[in-house]
C-alpha cells in the first residue's frame, strides 16, 4: 500500500467503519422488518391508505404488496441514501479544502507528486470506498433475506383436474405457514436498484469534490454540499407530493434515481434494463431505462470530478491561514 | 561562477488591487545559503510559494534547475524539499507514521535519515502529533524535509518556536547541508541567523527586492559616526561615488562599502569628535529599508 493510500484510509476509516456499520444493519433490520409483516396484513394496510398517496410512491402500489417489492423500497429510505451519500459528500469535500484549512497542504503539495495524482488517488478511493458501501447495503439486505421467515396465510383450495384450476376456500380456516423469504425474493434482484444507489452518491461526491478543489474551508465546502444534498431530496419530494410540481424533480439528480421501479421493471420485464427507454404493457414509452438513469448520472459525477481537477490543477493554494 | 539553482525573472503576484510582489528578479546558485529578509507582508512567502509552483504569478517566471515552477511542477518538486512556515502536519498518526507516510512520497527520501535527525533534536517518534507541542511539530517538519537529498532546500522561518539549543542545531543542520553542496534558501526574522548562516541575503519591502549582496561584502561594509564641530568640509572627489553622508544636527553619519583607508585619511584632517566606526551588519542594512528613520538617532543607544 503506497504513502498516499494509507494516508487516505487512515483519514477516513472511521467514518467508512461507522457508516459501514449503520449501513449494514440498517439494511438487515429494514429487510427483516418485512419479514415481521405478513403479506395479506400489509396489503389491508395499504387498501386503506388514501388514493392520493400512492402518487408518493414510485413504483405499482400492487408490486409493493410482495416481499421484493416491499424490501426493494429499502434503497428508497432515506436513512440509507443519506448513510451512502454522506460517505462521498464528507470524503470528497475535504479533498481540497480540507487539506487547505487544516493547512496541511503546504506538506503534501511540497512532495513531488503532481496536484492530478492527489486529486485523483482521493477520488479513486472515495469511490472504491462507496463500492464498498453499496456492496454492504446489498449483503445487508441479503443476510436479511437469508436470515428471515416469514409467514404466509393460505386458504385450503379446491383443486379442479383435468383443468388444473385450483380455487381457494376462503370460508374455511386459513393456514399459517411459515418460508424461508430466500424463497420468496432473490438478493440478485436487488442489483439495479443498488446500481442506481451507487451512482447517486459517486454524482454527489462529484459535486462535493468540485467544490472542495473550489474553496479554501471545508466547513463551507461541507455547508454547501450538504445544503446541495438536502436541497435535491427537498425538490424531489416537492415534485412528487404535487401534479403542478412534478417537473421540479427533474431538476434534481434524484430525478434519476427510482431503484425501486428499476427493481419492478427488471422483474417484470427480465433484460429491460438495459433499455433505453421503459416501455409499458402497450410498448409505449414511459421514460428513460434503468442504465441510461445510471449512465446519466455518472457522467455527470464523472464531469463534476472532471472540472474539479481542471480547477484545482490551475489554481492558487493560499497560505494557512 | 555556479550554476543557478533557481531563477526567477520579472517575478510579479498581484491579488487584486495588492501587490505582494513585484517585478523581483534573482539568482540563488548551486552550493550556496540564500537568506531571505524583511518583515511580514514583505512578500518573503509570496515569493517561495512562486518558486514552489503553488501560486501562479501575474507576470514573470520562476525555474528551479531548469524546471518551470508553473508548467513543470513535479519535476521542479523533485529538486526542492520545503518547510512551511507554519507546518502543520497530520495530526491522527504517531510522528513515526507519518515520517514513513511522508518518506514513501520521494524516492531520495531516506526514513533512517529522518530518524537520526529525530534523534539529533531529541523527538520521540512514538508520540502521537496531535499530542506534541508546537515546538516538537516544528522538529518533525524539520526531521520531514530534511531527510531526502533534494539539490534545494528551502526553509521558511525554520527555527521558529525552537529552544535556544536545538536552533543552535538546526543551523548547524544547515552550514552541513552548505557543506555537503546543496543549496539552502533560508528565510527568517532573525537576523544574526542570516548573518551566521547565509552567503548572501535579499531583503524585501513591501514585495520589491530592495537589497541583494554577499555577507562577506557586507562584513566590510562600515558607517562612521561623529558630532560635527564645523563646518563639514567637502568630500574629494574620488570619495564622492562610495560615501554617503547623513546629517541630521550636528551627528553626521557616513557609510561605505568599501575599503576605509580612503575615508580615515579624511576623516582626519575633519572637524569630527566622538567619532566611531563599527562595521555595519545586517541590522542597519535592514533599517536602512524598513526603519530608515532609526539610522541616525540609534547610534545614540547603541552601546559600542
Amino acid at each position: 500500500m503506497n504513502s498516499m493510500t494509507r494516508k487516505y484510509l487512515s483519514e477516513g476509516v472511521l467514518l467508512l467503519v461507522g457508516l459501514s456499520i449503520g449501513i449494514l444493519t440498517f439494511c438487515w433490520f429494514r429487510v427483516w422488518i418485512v419479514g415481521e409483516l405478513d403479506t395479506a396484513q400489509f396489503r389491508q394496510i395499504i387498501d386503506l391508505l388514501p388514493k392520493n398517496w400512492r402518487q408518493f410512491a414510485t413504483v405499482d402500489f400492487d408490486w409493493l404488496v410482495s416481499y421484493l417489492g416491499r424490501t426493494s423500497l429499502t434503497l428508497d429510505e432515506p436513512m440509507l441514501i443519506t448513510l451512502v451519500c454522506a460517505w462521498g459528500l464528507v470524503r470528497s469535500s475535504d479533498v481540497v479544502s480540507g487539506e487547505l484549512g487544516r493547512g496541511t497542504m503546504e506538506m503534501l503539495a511540497a512532495q513531488p507528486i503532481s496536484r492530478r495524482r492527489i486529486y485523483l488517488h482521493h477520488a479513486i478511493l472515495t469511490t472504491i470506498c462507496l463500492t464498498a458501501m453499496v456492496a454492504l447495503a446489498w449483503f445487508g439486505m441479503s443476510m436479511g433475506i437469508w436470515t428471515t421467515s416469514v409467514e404466509e396465510t393460505t386458504y385450503p383450495e379446491l383443486r379442479i383436474p383435468i383443468f388444473d384450476y385450483r380455487i381457494p376456500l376462503t370460508f374455511l380456516a386459513p393456514q399459517v405457514n411459515t418460508i424461508a423469504m430466500s424463497s420468496q425474493v432473490s438478493p440478485i434482484a436487488f442489483l439495479p436498484g443498488v446500481a442506481n444507489l451507487f451512482c447517486v452518491a459517486f454524482c454527489f461526491a462529484g459535486f462535493a469534490a468540485l467544490c472542495s478543489a473550489m474553496d479554501r474551508y471545508r466547513w463551507r465546502t461541507i455547508g454547501i454540499v450538504a445544503a446541495f444534498f438536502f436541497g435535491n431530496a427537498g425538490l424531489k419530494i416537492l415534485g412528487m407530493g404535487s401534479e403542478k410540481l412534478s417537473w421540479v424533480e427533474n431538476c434534481t439528480l434524484f430525478g434519476l434515481y427510482h431503484p425501486a421501479s428499476a427493481i419492478e421493471r427488471a422483474q417484470s420485464q427480465p433484460g429491460s434494463w438495459y433499455w433505453i427507454f421503459e416501455y409499458n404493457n402497450s410498448m409505449e414509452i414511459q421514460g428513460l431505462g434503468g442504465l441510461p438513469h445510471c449512465l446519466i448520472l455518472l457522467a455527470i459525477g464523472i464531469s463534476l470530478y472532471w472540472i474539479g481537477l481542471i480547477i484545482f490543477e490551475k489554481r492558487d493554494l493560499p497560505a494557512p491561514m | 561562477m555556479k550554476n543557478p539553482i533557481v531563477v526567477t525573472e520579472q517575478l510579479t503576484k498581484s491579488f487584486g488591487n495588492f501587490t505582494a510582489l513585484r517585478q523581483c528578479s534573482l539568482s540563488v546558485y548551486e552550493g550556496e545559503v540564500f537568506g531571505l529578509l524583511g518583515p511580514n507582508g514583505a512578500g518573503k512567502s509570496t515569493l517561495l510559494r512562486l518558486i514552489l509552483g503553488f501560486l501562479n504569478p501575474t507576470s514573470g517566471s520562476s525555474r528551479v534547475n531548469g524546471f518551470c515552477s508553473q508548467n513543470n511542477r513535479v519535476d521542479a518538486h523533485s529538486q526542492i524539499s520545503y518547510l512551511p512556515g507554519d507546518a502543520r502536519l497530520y495530526r491522527l498518526v504517531k510522528a513515526k507514521q507519518l515520517l514513513t507516510m511522508f518518506c514513501g512520497f520521494r524516492p531520495d527520501a531516506s526514513f533512517e535519515k529522518a530518524k537520526r535527525i529525530c534523534e539529533r533534536l531529541e523527538l520521540n517518534l512514538n508520540t502521537w502529533v496531535g499530542l506534541m507541542s508546537t515546538g516538537m511539530r516544528q522538529k518533525l517538519s524539520l526531521a520531514i524535509c530534511l531527510c531526502n537529498e533534494a539539490p534545494l532546500i528551502i526553509l521558511d522561518e525554520p527555527t521558529a518556536n525552537l529552544d535556544p539549543t536545538v536552533r543552535g542545531q538546526v543551523l548547524q543542520m544547515v552550514r552541513e547541508i552548505r557543506q555537503q553542496g546543496r543549496t539552502v534558501i533560508f528565510s527568517s526574522h532573525v537576523l544574526s541567523e542570516i548573518e551566521e548562516t547565509c552567503d548572501r541575503v535579499a531583503i524585501l519591502r513591501k514585495g520589491e527586492l530592495v537589497y541583494l549582496d554577499s555577507i562577506s561584502k557586507l562584513n566590510q561594509h562600515h558607517r562612521i559616526l561623529a558630532n560635527l564641530v564645523g563646518e563639514l568640509p567637502e568630500l574629494p572627489e574620488h570619495l564622492k561615488s562610495v560615501v554617503t553622508i547623513k546629517k541630521e544636527g550636528d551627528k553626521i553619519q557616513l557609510e561605505t562599502p568599501s575599503d576605509l583607508g580612503g575615508v580615515l585619511k579624511w576623516l582626519a584632517d575633519a572637524p569630527f569628535s566622538d567619532v566611531m566606526i563599527q562595521p555595519v551588519g545586517l541590522r542597519s542594512v535592514y533599517d536602512k529599508y524598513h526603519h530608515p528613520e532609526t539610522i541616525v538617532s540609534q547610534t545614540e543607544a547603541d552601546p559600542r
